[in-house]
């Protein structure tokens, strides 16, 4: 089954923040989302996680309309990594990432399992009793990476799982950042529909099965990384020149400025 | 390290945060009953604890009565009423400050923010100055509970509009109630200033009691009414505490959790409205102890609401109580207004809190 | 005693101004002062009055200048008054002294709650309105009625304990301690104030209340009060004092019975008769 997005459009006050936009994400890949900065990919996310609600166009989850799907349903399988968190008070790390166990009524032992498994998968499991408060950023990003992945832990009945990242990699160093993407291609593998926004070209081509470019609102261009991932896309989309070459190991296109 | 190991630091302090919890309830419990033997037992009339005691067993049914009647009248009809009421206001202002600590993502944030206390402040002025004259008619139609119905209805009237002011098709705003609150607080107290102006000095002196707040009005009418409007929302608010404890994430993450974020915010306010409204007017304005109460708790305790909001009622109405207690012994046989000693303590208190924040640059 | 204070009364008459029948203007900021005026017949000078000038009735029509302890300068500029008559509690004290900058006169007399007081308003205000004869009769007269009250209702043993409640509304009830005008009426009316232990209005618990064994309970008369006087005695506390055992509640005009003024005497005698029933005594002229 699959999330799909139907020419959905927003529009606030007088400006139209996306429109047309169509797309299906199956939950055995990862899609990265790209673009300049207000090309709409944020909002494309609040869309998606009924943030806003008074979009143009349908999105249909496992062939529902999301507009019918109970908040506390969509939450038991669809969950969402935000761009930064506000957090201010002392909670420690196991239990910050404990609050991803809120939409599932599992009990408390099962629930303790989980969020040690999934701190143990985001790197943060020597972390578990130190206050939230006290880490550093990328420390704080990959506490939320656990909760959303405790959130999606286990598959349930309503439906395959989805999980949206909100640029995971914002304050992650350089090996933190490759261990969350790797990490979100597991979980492709093992049937959970992965959408990231990135705003590296490079590692949405190392990792992404297939890209939505953004701009301005509207889909640009989309498909599989060969076909979006080329020297002309980027240098109409960015306005820079680039060269694309192959990964020498890997294969996948690499962006090189000019 | 290890998961293994990891996982076993986890169960074993878990279990130190959950022996600390129910060390506390314990102590908060037996604080309580102390406190309260402490209030029924002490006054300027020569009733003390055992009469006081041997009252309240007889009440309860478990002998008759073997002391006169007005011992008993003495313990039941005054201390009692007054006690409980003590410890009822308490309680409630207390857990209303966490969850609107908790709604506004704020340790500093207090009920009165959303325009409780200034419109049952206004109200009550208005009915304190005006009530001989132009509001008269409310005077002579509920008598002596005109205060209170008036400062009940003010409170829940200025709640509504700024929560009307902060909400748009999208939503309600947080910020925009922090800010519809403080617009309104400012208008309310320029009109209260204004009626004050025109207050003559018994009223003067009435608006100033009110302003310091007392529970020594407390009767088992009082208590029964003004209690019936605090214990529902007193009940009710601990019940949303795992929303509570998302919505510190952030709204958009409550509601990435499943969580109907609008209705949990309106409930919260609803709520709080009328638990504070009741015991603003029962009791006039006693403040402080939404603030410093729930971040004591939150000190020794943590922030998860699940424990926060029924701890913070039991030292809440140890608190107030004890606060009571001083109040009608310090200067006996007059009274010092509860609200100054709530205060004289929160003050300090609060500017610590503020400047430690300051410093560590979490405000 | 007695004499040094005819001796401190006598300097301040000696000093103090008159106003010619030119000069005809004053504003009073004070009730008992504006009562002072009328019942000396010269309320043909006043020119403007405070809030708690209501008796006579006619002064009520006089142009208001504002609440005794917070007039508005300019009300009383604009009066054009050559004379400002108020007590030491009137105020607020940075716009007197605007007015008298301004050029006023500002007099200020004893806000005590004390006979003396009451006599030296009425002198200094009989001389300043040019009446020193009838100003000296008025209080020949006024002390006489005095004298007489209190001889009829002041008894040696089994004074009876009052209590002046201020008001009910909120929380504990607002009561008068002592050295207060209400503490001194009760002491003047042949009574004991019963709350002992603290000066001026406080609040007091109403155990403290019921400790306090009050026989009367004394308030002022208002209109819509702030805790219906009539429901007060019937209220949990009040209901276990020998006041409210027995009903007995005493209410006057605040400002006759509080105000220091020329109807003292009138005041110490109803109060009198309301404490002691059983004691007629003589009648006042």
């Amino acid at each position: 089954m699959s999330l799909s997005i139907n020419n959905v459009g927003l529009r606030i006050g007088q400006r139209q923040l996306l429109s047309g936009i169509n797309f299906d994400l199956a939950c055995n890949e990862v899609v990265a989302v790209l673009g300049p900065n207000g090309a709409g990919k944020s909002t494309l996310f609040k869309v998606l996680s009924a943030e806003h609600r008074h979009y143009s166009g349908d999105i249909e989850l496992h062939g529902r309309n999301l507009r019918q799907w109970k908040g506390s349903d969509v939450a038991k399988i669809m969950s969402v990594l935000p761009q930064s968190s506000t957090l201010a008070f002392p909670f420690s790390v196991s239990e910050v990432v404990n609050l991803g166990r809120l939409p599932h009524s599992s009990g408390r032992i099962i629930d303790r399992q989980i969020v040690q498994q999934a701190m143990v998968q985001a790197d943060i499991a020597h972390l578990a009793m130190m206050l939230y408060t006290s880490l550093s950023g990328g420390e704080k990003q990959r506490v939320q990476l656990a909760r959303v992945l405790a959130q999606i832990w286990q598959p349930n009945e309503l439906g395959d799982r989805f999980l949206l990242l909100d640029e995971p990699t914002s304050a992650l160093d350089l090996s933190h950042q490759h261990q969350t993407l790797k990490l979100a291609r597991n979980l492709a593998k093992q049937g959970v529909g992965v959408l990231a926004i990135l705003h590296d070209l490079n590692l949405a081509a190392q990792y992404a099965d297939r890209i939505i470019l953004l701009s301005q609102g509207l889909c640009v261009a989309q498909g599989s990384v060969e076909n979006v991932i080329t020297s002309q896309q980027i240098e109409s989309l960015y306005g820079i020149k680039v060269t694309v070459i192959p990964h020498p190991e890997q294969h996948y296109p690499m962006v090189i400025a000019c | 390290m290890s998961s293994v190991q990891a996982s076993t630091l986890d169960a074993s302090t878990l279990s130190i945060r959950e022996q600390r919890i129910r060390a506390s309830s314990l102590f908060l419990v037996v604080a309580l009953v102390l406190a309260l033997l402490v209030s029924v037992g002490t006054g300027p009339m020569q009733v003390g604890l055992l009469d006081s005691l041997s009252v309240i067993t007889a009440k309860l049914g478990f002998h008759e009565s073997n002391v006169s009647s007005a011992v008993e009248s003495i313990v039941s009809s005054i201390r009692l009423p007054r006690t409980l009421l003590a410890m009822l206001v308490g309680a409630a202002l207390a857990v209303c400050g966490a969850a609107m600590q908790g709604l506004f993502r704020n340790p500093l944030a207090d009920p009165g923010l959303v325009g409780v206390t200034g419109g049952a402040s206004l109200a009550a002025v208005s009915m304190i100055v005006l009530g001989g004259t132009s509001l008269s008619f409310i005077s002579q139609l509920l008598g002596q509970y005109s205060l209170m119905v008036a400062s009940f209805l003010g409170a829940l009237v200025t709640t509504t509009l700024v929560a009307k002011i902060a909400t748009t098709k999208y939503g309600t705003s947080v910020t925009s109630m922090l800010l519809a609150g403080i617009a309104i607080g400012i208008v309310t107290g320029a009109a209260v200033g204004f009626l004050t102006y025109f207050a003559d000095d018994s009223q003067l002196r009435t608006l100033t009691f009110w302003a310091m707040g007392s529970v020594g009005g407390a009767t088992w009418q009082s208590v029964l009414s003004a209690g019936s409007f605090i214990a529902i929302p007193l009940l009710l608010i601990p019940l949303h505490a795992k929303q509570l404890n998302a919505l510190l994430l952030g709204e958009s993450e409550a509601r990435h959790l499943g969580i109907d974020v609008e209705k949990v915010k309106r409930r919260l306010i609803l709520l709080t409205a009328i638990a504070v409204g009741a015991c603003v007017s029962v009791s006039g304005m006693i403040g402080f102890v939404g603030l410093i109460v729930p971040h004591l708790v939150r000190l020794t305790l943590g922030p998860d609401h699940r424990y926060l909001l029924p701890q913070s009622a039991l030292l809440g109405a140890l608190f107030l109580l004890i606060a009571d207690i001083i109040s009608r012994t310090i200067i006996a046989p007059a009274e010092l207004p509860i609200g100054l000693i709530t205060t004289l303590i929160g003050g300090p208190f609060f500017i610590i809190m503020v400047v430690y924040r300051a410093r560590s640059n979490a405000l | 005693m007695k004499i040094l204070i005819s001796l401190a009364i006598s300097m301040l008459l000696l000093n103090h101004p008159v106003v010619s029948a030119q000069t005809q203007r004053i504003v009073s900021a004070d009730g008992s002062l504006t009562e002072i005026v009328f019942a000396l017949g010269r309320e043909a000078l006043l020119v403007g009055v405070d809030t708690t000038s209501g008796f006579p009735v006619q002064a009520t029509r006089l142009p208001q200048i504002g609440y005794k302890r917070n007039i508005s300068a300019e009300g009383v500029l604009s009066l054009e008054p050559k004379v400002l008559i108020a007590t030491q509690d009137s105020g607020p004290d940075n716009v007197l002294r605007q007015i008298e900058a301004a050029g006023v006169e500002v007099l200020r007399y004893s806000a005590e709650p004390s006979l003396n007081a009451v006599r030296e308003k009425i002198l200094l205000v009989a001389k300043l309105v040019d009446r020193q004869a009838q100003g000296e009769q008025l209080w020949q007269r006024i002390e006489q009625n005095v004298v007489v009250a209190r001889r009829n209702f002041s008894p040696i043993e089994n004074r009876v304990r009052v209590l002046f409640v201020l008001s009910m509304a909120s929380g504990s009830p607002v009561v008068s301690g002592t050295h207060t005008q209400a503490a001194e009426m009760i002491h003047l009316a042949g009574g004991v104030n019963a709350a002992v232990g603290f000066t001026g209005y406080k609040s007091m618990p109403i155990e403290a209340v019921i400790a306090a064994q009050p026989d009367i309970i004394l308030m002022m008369d208002r209109t819509g009060d702030h805790g219906s006087s009539k429901t007060l005695l019937q209220g949990p506390g009040f209901n276990m004092t020998p006041a409210g055992r027995a009903q007995r509640l005493v209410t006057m005009d605040g400002m006759k019975m509080l105000g220091f003024g020329p109807r003292i005497a009138e005041a110490i005698s109803e109060l009198g008769r309301a404490f002691y029933p059983d004691k007629q005594g003589l009648a006042i002229q």
